[in-house]
């Protein structure tokens, strides 16, 4: 089934000196159940992509379809519920808020998608116990490991139990053993019928996708 | 009622981020905690010095009119009393007869005090209990009669008996009748009037009631009557209204001001210093509206919590050392007129931080 959709989708940076947009007729289908690696050389897009398809960036042109629905040419308050119910983000650096605690952390989104956070506690809790977080929840996100910080984006991710998960180099700071941790989830949340796409540098993990998009180099 | 769903949920986003914001939301409420005890100490004592005067100049009948019938070619009516005292402006009216001398019947060389028929349109008067006349004494009056209770009998030099049954407290405006016994009368009673004094709503009315008073007396020759005014306390406290308080209020704007200004660079200064955060909340599904209600609600739940206790220590500050406190209605219009500048203040700062650019705030270079 198909869960994203994208058509003749392009975009580029206002100013941009390429001859070529960096996003260009971009035309993709992710499905449910399957893992999608984006990979390719640096510059050539590949974050880019992860963010036009998640709306955090505006398409010049084409159709963002989720579920069959278009979602490109909603207004921004719109836009913002389907991030907030459709998908789940991890960051290259994890972004957490360094002011709260890290269960605050896990149940920040609840927030955006208008969920009670006293339902979801239990349900964070055992996020963080399943992905190896045994730390004190009223700890702040200054006072863990990176490793154990993007464990606790994932967790962040996860909660809402996104149809789509959108990974920008999960892995990229990691040391091997926390990232299969973080693939693992991932692989588990695709196979409960999540979509994920995960964009990244690193060879082991765009083999242990399902799918494999390889971006080439912008022309110049 | 029911209240957004959403609503409870950004409350308790907005009073976590204060307490995780410590550094800013400390800042915040010590500079507008500064800025309402300045006020308070400022502008309140001005407000509360002002009261006092006012209520001393008020206490002094500044709205007050007395008429005086001094011969027989002038007369008081009951009907022009019951047509003044339905004039809008004029709060009451009370008429008094000739003063006549009483003791009390059981001590018939007892102190003298003067006994004044009184009629006041608002009250009903008691039908008169055969050769008895009633009556009710000022607290001053049965002191001085011997009758601390009020009750009891008094007789006049011409062996007139009124029952006095009970104390009466004189308005501020009639003070300078005590003491005195009164003795309720109404236009059946066969008494001629030969005093009234007036109290008008405010001190500005005193002139236009007492021109209206006079055209009473146009055809009565000018001696044979007599109007005293209290225009020039009016007049005085016409002046003192206001003047007192001008440096106050001078000084609230000032401070005001410089509160808005300072408000605003303290919440710029820590929408930049948070741009990543409110970019991450962007990118994570909070809408532009969510952003700025939640930047909104820290500053204005900060503002109230400083304006609480600024308010609170200026007025005991006050209370402990001069006795005085600002009236209650200053202390909640600056109040509010300082939570409003807050507000005001942090919306263009709100809006920016709801305008950051996710990716621009999250991207790793």
């Amino acid at each position: 089934m198909i869960t994203l959709s994208l058509r003749d989708v392009t975009f580029d940076y206002p100013g941009s000196v390429l001859p070529v947009p960096l996003v260009d007729d971009w035309s993709d289908d992710f499905t449910a159940g399957s893992v999608t690696a984006i990979t390719g050389p640096s510059g050539c897009g590949k974050s880019t992509r992860l963010y036009v398809l998640a709306l955090l960036l505006r398409a010049q042109s084409g159709i963002i379809q989720v579920e069959g629905v278009r979602v490109d040419n909603l207004p921004d308050s719109q836009k913002s519920r389907v991030r907030a119910n459709t998908f789940g983000f991890v960051f290259q650096d994890a972004a957490l808020d360094s002011t709260r605690s890290v269960l605050d952390n896990v149940l920040e989104t609840s927030l955006y998608r208008g969920e009670s956070r006293s339902a979801l506690r239990s349900k964070a809790l055992e996020l963080l116990e399943e992905m190896g977080v045994d730390i004190p929840m009223g700890r702040r996100p200054g006072q863990v490991s990176g490793g154990q910080a993007q464990r606790i984006a994932l967790c962040r991710a996860l909660i809402g139990q996104p149809k789509i998960l959108v990974a920008d180099e999960p892995t990229g700071n990691l040391d091997s053993e926390t990232a299969q941790a973080v693939l693992s989830r991932m692989r588990s949340h695709a196979d409960d019928g999540g979509c994920v796409i995960v964009v990244t540098h690193d060879q082991s993990v765009s083999s242990w996708a399902d799918d494999h998009r390889v971006l080439a180099a912008p022309s110049t | 009622m029911t209240t957004s769903p959403l609503l409870r949920p950004l409350a308790r986003e907005v009073i976590a981020s204060v307490f995780a914001q410590r550094a800013f939301s400390g800042l915040l409420f010590a500079v507008i905690l500064a800025s309402m005890v300045t006020i308070i100490l400022t502008g309140g004592r001005s407000e509360a010095a002002q009261a006092a005067v006012l209520q001393t100049i008020d206490g002094q009948g500044t709205r007050s009119i007395t008429v005086q019938i001094k011969t027989v070619q002038a007369e008081l009516p009951f009907e022009l009393i019951d047509e003044l005292n339905s004039v809008e402006q004029i709060r009451g009216v009370v008429g008094f007869g000739p003063a006549n001398d009483v003791t009390a019947a059981s001590l018939p060389g007892g102190t003298r005090v003067a006994l004044r028929p009184m009629y006041d349109p608002e009250t009903s008067v008691a039908p008169r209990k055969g050769p008895v006349f009633s009556a009710r004494s000022t607290p001053d009056a049965a002191r001085l009669l011997g009758m601390p209770s009020g009750v009891g009998t008094v007789s006049s030099v011409e062996g007139l008996e009124y029952q006095v049954s009970g104390t009466l407290n004189l308005p501020r405006f009639l003070r300078v009748y005590e003491p005195m016994v009164a003795s309720p009368v109404d236009a059946k009673s066969g008494v001629e009037l030969t005093n009234a004094t007036i109290v008008v709503e405010s001190a500005d009315a005193v002139r236009a009631v007492t021109k209206l008073v006079r055209s009473y007396f146009l055809e009565a020759p000018p001696e044979s009557y007599s109007i005293s005014t209290s225009e020039q306390l009016a007049k005085l406290r016409g002046v003192v209204d206001g003047e007192l308080t001008r440096q106050g209020r001078a000084t609230v704007t000032w401070v005001a001001s410089a509160t808005s200004t300072v408000t605003l660079l303290i919440v710029a200064g820590f929408v930049v210093l948070r741009r990543r955060d409110f970019g991450r909340r962007r990118a994570l599904g909070a809408t532009r509206m969510m952003i700025a209600s939640i930047v909104l609600g820290q500053v204005l739940l900060v503002a109230l919590c400083a304006i609480v206790a600024g308010a609170g220590s200026a007025i005991l500050w006050m209370m402990a050392s001069d006795g005085t406190a600002p009236p209650l209605p200053y202390v909640v219009a600056v109040s509010v007129m300082l939570a409003c500048v807050c507000a005001v203040a942090a919306v263009v700062p709100a809006i920016a931080a709801a305008s950051r650019d996710p990716m621009r705030e999250l991207r790793v270079p």
